[in-house]
């Protein structure tokens, strides 16, 4: 009996993101836009519009174990080197993300000295991916030198999202200590791609007839993908053009003592129906490959081949469809304590808050996001401070998985009718954005009036 | 002599043939006849030209107080040259000749039911640079 057997090493490629926490700008109530991260903050005003286009930018970039100095700093270490030591330090739970916000649209006025209705419309931007690290071992080493190693599928996990979000809230002052709110949204969502729940191990092991045996094991890897059709999006893509989904804010505001505020806001607890021009790709089964094995005489190798390439068909289903499928968003929640003191400003909002009536507060914040492997936490420390009834600046310390220093300052000043307001985190990190693991600033100009510039 | 042919797609995807940057072979043999066995390996491109051959003869298994002694043999060869891996990067098939060597003596025929093996393991390590 001879055997012939052929064995060929191959390399799976896989390529495959977040911070949106937005510390200074949550129970900013000097800020209209704060309403979009707790519906319940109770705002100076009775009236704000927002300058379409101009009202609200951010962009939030967030590594939470990786800086651009870490491989790209010239300091004659090969890159060979720093590479090892990245790929050593990186775990499957470490990400990267990307956030960034256009509000194209924000409108709020008040009813009456009780109910505060805020609408609008704004585009958003979110990626998260987490480091697949058994993937980026394989493509970069390679199996050869891990044999027995167990290559995760479950480490493709990622997920990508385009959307344009339609709003209308309303703020009910329940009494002079108590505030709650709602805001309802209707979701287009313009590009989505998504591929969060895979499974399978690819191993390589000694083999029994060969020198090696490759085996892929209970593989269920699937992206699935919606918006990429022939048409390129447009402004109506973003207002209901795209898939539609639905979600909802709500929150509330405390004051338990005249200069304590207690909050809560749970936002983006909704889901996206993913129909339009969306497919699905998948690939599931189990396969153990070993090299050829021909037999001689009577067994032609292009026919073993055949063989081979028939049994894989058969055992490891790999096609895509045109199905549809729903995502949750990521849904965030803040709260804070905090407490006011110093010179009580001039009532002006009738808004039921007691505490707004303080020209200085301290306090601290909480911040959880639900993301795909694992919710992400944030603690923040700030104080507030209204200089001259017009000039309000918010310096938050937070402490986060990019930075054990996040250090922050947020501005909103108001001139007349106009609100200008611009916030930036990491402000340290700044100094030398290839150090960074994590920046974010947003900015915005809005129209605002209190009741005397109304009335 | 047994032969066969086999295809090669690895080298029909543009990216591994633009990056790869080396290519390792290991062989292990064992040989339980008491006869030699010539292999070659022959790599070849689209017009049946060689890109890469390799050679090996194995030795007879001998037989010690009526006990057989197969014969093992392990073979590891790199291309790493430019030059041989631009070639070796033109290859579709693979042919694998085996070939029962003469045996002068002439007593150590291999007959029908002889239950003796020959086995022949391979394996390939291919290096990509990725352009890191």
């Amino acid at each position: 009996m001879i055997k012939n057997k052929l064995h060929i090493f191959f390399l799976l490629v896989s390529i495959t993101a977040f911070a949106q926490h937005k510390q200074l700008l949550y129970n900013f109530s000097e800020i209209p836009q704060s309403q979009l991260l707790n519906p319940a903050t109770e705002l100076p005003y009775r009236l704000h519009v927002g300058i379409p286009a101009l009202s609200g930018i951010y962009a939030s970039y967030g590594a939470n174990n990786f800086a651009l100095e870490d491989l790209f700093i010239a300091d004659n270490i090969p890159f060979e080197t720093k590479m090892n030591s990245l790929l050593a330090r990186t775990a499957n739970t470490d990400y990267i993300s990307v956030n960034q916000q256009i509000e194209l649209l924000n409108i709020g006025f008040a009813k009456d000295d009780e109910t505060y209705f805020s609408m609008g419309w704004y585009e958003e931007f979110d990626y998260i991916s987490y480091m697949p690290k058994d993937l980026l071992d394989l493509i970069y080493y390679g199996n050869h030198p891990d044999a027995n190693r167990v290559f995760k599928a479950s480490d493709l996990n990622f997920k990508m999202e385009l959307l344009g979000v339609l709003h209308f809230g309303i703020t009910k002052h329940l009494s002079d200590r108590f505030t709650i709110g709602g805001r309802f949204k209707i979701y287009s969502s313009v590009l989505n791609v998504n591929s969060t729940h895979n499974e399978g191990e690819f191993t390589t092991v000694v083999g029994n007839n060969n020198i090696y045996q490759h085996i892929l094991s209970n593989a269920d890897i699937n992206i699935k993908t919606a918006g990429f059709g022939d048409e390129a999006p447009n402004v109506g893509s973003f207002l209901l053009g795209g898939s539609k989904g639905l979600g909802v804010d709500f929150g509330f505001t405390w004051h338990p003592e005249e200069q304590w505020t207690v909050t809560g806001s749970m936002q983006d607890l909704g889901m996206i129906f993913n129909k339009k021009d969306s497919k699905q790709f998948y690939l599931k089964g189990s396969y153990t490959f070993e090299g050829f094995d021909l037999l001689y005489p009577g067994t032609s190798a292009n026919d073993y081949w055949q063989e081979v390439n028939d049994e894989i068909d058969e055992r490891i289903d790999n096609d895509e469809n045109d199905a549809g499928y729903t995502t949750w968003r990521s849904t965030k929640i803040y709260s804070s304590i905090g407490y006011s003191f110093g010179k009580e400003k001039s009532k002006v909002c009738n808004c039921g808050s007691s505490s707004g009536d303080y020209t200085s507060e301290v306090g601290f914040q909480t911040y959880t996001i639900f993301r795909p492997k694992r919710p992400q936490y944030a603690l923040t420390a700030y104080v507030k401070h209204t200089f001259a009834n017009f000039l309000t600046a918010k310096v938050a310390y937070t402490y986060d998985e990019y930075s054990p220093a996040n250090l922050g300052l947020g501005l909103a000043m108001k001139i007349g009718g106009v609100n200008l307001y611009a916030t930036m985190d990491n402000m340290l990190g700044l100094q030398d954005l290839t150090r960074s693991k994590g920046v974010a600033v947003m900015f915005g100009i809005n129209v605002a009036l209190k009741k005397k510039e109304l009335y | 002599m047994a032969s066969d042919t086999t295809r090669v797609e690895i080298f029909d995807n543009n990216d591994v043939r633009n990056q790869l940057t080396r290519v390792d072979f290991h062989i292990k043999m064992k040989n339980e006849f008491q006869r030699k066995f010539a292999v070659s390996v022959r790599f070849l491109d689209e017009n049946y030209s060689a890109t890469h051959t390799i050679n090996l003869n194995i030795d007879k298994a001998t037989m010690v107080s009526g006990n057989l002694l197969p014969v093992y043999l392990n073979h590891d060869e790199q291309l790493d040259t430019s030059s041989a891996v631009a070639a070796f990067k033109q290859t579709r098939f693979a042919i694998i000749d085996v070939t029962l060597l003469p045996d002068a003596s002439g007593v150590n025929p291999i007959v029908l039911g002889d239950t003796a093996a020959f086995s022949f393991q391979s394996a390939g390590t291919f290096y990509f640079d990725l352009g890191l």
